[in-house]
């Protein structure tokens, strides 16, 4: 295995470098989803993700990049309005996890 | 006047008497970093207390970081060096000894800080005085180490050092070593140079992939087993590659001075039988037995080390080809083995008959006698029982 042309001097990392691992296999049974006319797009759960699963477009809350969650629940911990619960995986939600109307 | 170094006729109001730690705040001065974190104690050198005053009379624009410790001068030194400011810093025996495991990460981070070291003994017992012990703890960890002879060369290798360790193609620590107390406290004639020619010579600082640029990202990440491999060998390739930028680097400050330097450099080699290796300010004394010895028609010569990393084996093979005896001079010692020096021109030479000198431990003289004693015995046949020589505590038969 030798890869010296992708290795920058001193090891330095830049975004893009890396393919995203796909981090869903983490999940038990179960993942987070957004009920949009509860939700007040505070961002609280973006700022609390752990693992950049929240996805945020022009300032306003998207909905969850499901391959980066692994299922942690912290976003339902944090969420103050009770707009983000758990569902099981099969669930009929979108492909980010929306429910109930449109995004604010 | 012409100068011991050229018959270029030299501009003897260029020359001021400084000692070797004042020639290198001289230097910094002249090169202007923009960090210099240091911490003032354990022991240090002189070169801070000189550098500190030039930027109290405003005549550097540094900032003195004085650190807890030298671990974290040197940690300092390289988030300085990596977000984008140029960094240099000094220190001495139990300092560097401290520092080391950020020296290691300098290096694989490829952070180019050059460190001015006073070489001097480490504990215990407590010595101050200059031995190359500490320098050799740095030994493996990646950096340029260049082992200077004079206070001219001290002046002369960290002007040179910030070219070599901020050239592209190497972007490492450069680590120049002045044996503490006879070139960090000894005064002599060093000549300095302009300002602007220094200032034009080192250039402005041009990281390639600064931490306060507009693109982001992650510096010293853990790497697994596979890259942790690959990033060593691209490091180790980077520090080979020192050697080979030199001669420009050497060649282009010759212009400025007349002094052009070598990574070694041979005294009465041309016809030596039998000669030594020697890193360091002792390189004097080995040329006085070197006289000595050819006044009495003995065919003997001295090849001085300077560059220790990368090791200029090349050269020196080149330099020991038709030599039948070889004696290595090492200031250090590796307990249980042999000494740093020996080891790599063992490695370097295929001459059958090479002695191990272990001399100046915690700052023991190594008199011109010593010297001439160990080649006395290289005309001996060699000692298989007592492979090392402690110059100063074994007895040699003299030769009258």
């Amino acid at each position: 295995m030798s890869f010296p042309d992708t290795i920058r001097p001193g090891a330095l990392i830049r975004s893009g470098d890396q393919p995203s691992p796909d981090m869903s296999g983490w999940r038990v049974d179960r993942k987070p989803a957004v009920q949009w006319s509860l939700c007040v797009d505070c961002l609280l759960c973006w700022a609390f993700c752990p693992d950049s699963a929240v996805v945020v477009e022009s300032g306003h809350f998207a909905g969850f990049h499901y391959p980066a969650c692994k299922g942690c629940e912290i976003c339902v911990a944090t969420c103050p309005t009770g707009a983000v619960a758990m569902v099981p995986e099969t669930s009929p939600v979108g492909p980010r996890g929306e429910m109930g109307g449109e995004a604010r | 006047m012409t100068s011991w170094f050229t018959d270029k006729p030299q501009d003897l109001r260029r020359f001021r008497v400084l000692t070797g730690g004042q020639a290198v705040a001289e230097a910094l001065r002249q090169i202007d970093p923009d960090v210099f974190p240091v911490y003032p104690i354990t022991p240090q050198t002189p070169i801070i207390e000189a550098f500190a005053q030039c930027v109290a009379d405003g005549r550097s624009h540094a900032r003195i970081l004085t650190a807890e410790s030298e671990h974290s001068a040197m940690s300092a030194a390289v988030g300085a060096a990596l977000a984008g400011a140029r960094a240099m810093t000094a220190t001495a025996s139990q300092g560097l000894a401290y520092m080391i495991e950020i020296v290691y990460l300098a290096a694989s981070l490829r952070a180019p800080v050059v460190i001015a070291v006073g070489n001097r003994a480490l504990s215990g017992p407590i010595n101050i005085h200059g031995d190359h012990s500490d320098g050799m703890l740095a030994r493996d960890s990646g950096v340029v180490q260049v082992y200077v002879t004079t206070a001219q060369e001290a002046y002369d290798w960290m002007v040179m050092g910030v070219r070599l360790a901020e050239h592209g193609e190497v972007l490492l620590p450069v680590m120049v070593g002045l044996d503490g107390f006879t070139l960090t406290h000894s005064a002599e004639p060093v000549e300095i140079l302009a300002d602007a020619a220094v200032q034009e010579f080192v250039g402005p600082y041009a990281y390639p992939y600064p931490l306060l640029s507009e693109v982001a990202g992650t510096y010293g990440a853990f790497a697994m087993p596979e890259h942790y491999f690959e990033i060593k060998r691209q490091q180790i390739a980077a520090l080979e590659r020192a050697e080979a930028v030199l001669p420009a680097i050497t060649r282009s400050f010759a212009k400025l001075c007349g002094r052009q330097y070598a990574p070694l450099e041979g005294y009465c080699m041309e016809d030596a039988e039998r000669a030594m290796v020697i890193m360091g300010s002792q390189r004097g004394t080995a040329q006085e037995a070197v006289d000595k010895l050819r006044e009495r028609g003995q065919k003997v010569g001295v090849v001085t080390v300077r560059l220790f990393r990368p090791f200029p084996r090349r050269d020196l093979a080149e330099q020991l080809r038709a030599v039948q005896a070889i004696a290595v001079f090492d200031r250090a010692s590796t307990p249980g083995s042999f000494p740093p020096l020996y080891l790599d021109t063992r490695a370097a030479v295929r001459t059958p008959r090479v002695d191990s000198v272990i001399y100046g431990l915690g700052g023991r003289d190594l008199t011109p006698d010593d010297i001439v004693a160990v080649f006395d015995r290289l005309k001996r046949p060699a000692v298989d029982a007592d492979p090392i020589f402690y110059a100063g505590s074994d007895e040699i038969e003299q030769e009258r």
